[in-house]
């Protein structure tokens, strides 16, 4: 009994990478599927001061900061080829986006693009559960 | 008498051990039951706890996803091509989201949208459209996400989500896209 609660919340935390943002709720979505998953954060400048040091001019421009598996990312160039290059080490990695709710959808193309460019077919827009 | 009474007092006072507890029990043994009905609860409380309350929305991007290449149907040659259609997302002089969806829906509100893409739930034909979601960079990401998942909600999986396509940037994808908004490159691909 303790074993799996002890692997259910190193699960959790394995998966919780980034910073936290609120998510845009949906009513309807489904869970991930995908064991190899890339965790895209797109947050707010003031919810991730962090990673504004790293961020770069074209990320603060569009008022976000962006990080993949908690670390900051400097520019859409470098995002599209850490897409690429976990696509090339496993194909059927998922990339998550994670986005501020709040944000315009202006803020977050550049990413769909970056990830579009960098191979991705698709990704998954995590959103929160609507009952 | 004494001998007796000391007997009747030893085995009054003596320990019983599992076997004789449970000749002198009568009707099932529930305990192993409760047991394991106790560890799966708990168990599927702590899971629901800590999975969170999340999901996600599949969104195809542009580019090298290939559409309609993998969208067809090779093993059915008389199999009609998909059906393609554009939702165009754009904002109002008051700063609300409309909706365009071809003739059928000239900026709607997304309330609208919603609740008239909702009479195509049952219709089967709805899996095999494949929809683009063209929104201006002005709308709020969480209308697009709204839109995306009454599209789902319908039962319509293949959604795409319009990008500007880069100068210079791959080819391929369809050219063109809604006035003052993104710039066609969209391709949706099978869920």
């Amino acid at each position: 009994m303790c074993l799996i609660i002890f692997f259910l919340i190193v699960g959790k935390l394995s998966t919780d990478r980034g910073v936290t943002v609120p998510l845009p709720e949906s009513i309807r979505g489904s869970d991930e599927a995908s064991p190899v998953v890339m965790v895209v954060t797109v947050a707010k400048l003031a919810d991730a001061p962090g990673s504004v040091a790293a961020g770069s001019a074209g990320w603060r421009s569009l008022g976000v900061a962006v990080q993949v598996d908690g670390e900051a990312v400097s520019d859409a160039k470098a995002l599209e080829s850490m897409v690429r290059g976990k696509l090339l080490g496993s194909p059927l990695t998922s990339i998550q986006v994670r986005a501020d709710k709040a944000l315009s959808y202006g803020s977050v193309e550049p990413v769909l693009r970056a990830c579009g460019q960098g191979g991705a077919k698709s990704v998954r827009l995590a959103t929160e559960r609507v009952p | 008498m004494s001998a007796t009474t000391t007997t009747r007092r030893r085995r009054g006072l003596r320990r019983r051990n599992a076997l004789q507890a449970h000749t002198l029990h009568f009707g099932p043994n529930m305990t192993p039951m409760v047991d394991i009905v106790m560890v799966i609860l708990i168990f599927f409380m702590a899971s629901a706890a800590f999975m969170g309350n999340e999901w996600f929305l599949k969104a195809a991007i542009p580019f090298e996803a290939g559409r309609g290449k993998a969208a067809e149907k090779k093993n059915d040659p008389l199999a009609l091509p998909p059906t393609r259609t554009d939702i165009t997302l754009d904002v109002d002089a008051q700063g609300q989201t409309v909706v365009t969806l071809g003739a059928a829906l000239q900026r709607a509100t997304v309330d609208q949208f919603i609740a008239y893409i909702a009479k195509f739930k049952s219709d089967k034909a709805a899996g095999d459209i494949e929809v683009v979601i063209r929104p201006n960079p002005k709308v709020a990401y969480a209308d697009v996400v709204r839109v995306h998942a009454a599209c789902d909600e319908v039962g319509i999986y293949k959604v795409g989500i319009g990008v500007v396509r880069p100068v210079g940037g791959p080819q391929g994808g369809r050219q063109g896209g809604p006035p003052g908004g993104p710039q066609g490159g969209v391709v949706p691909a099978n869920p």
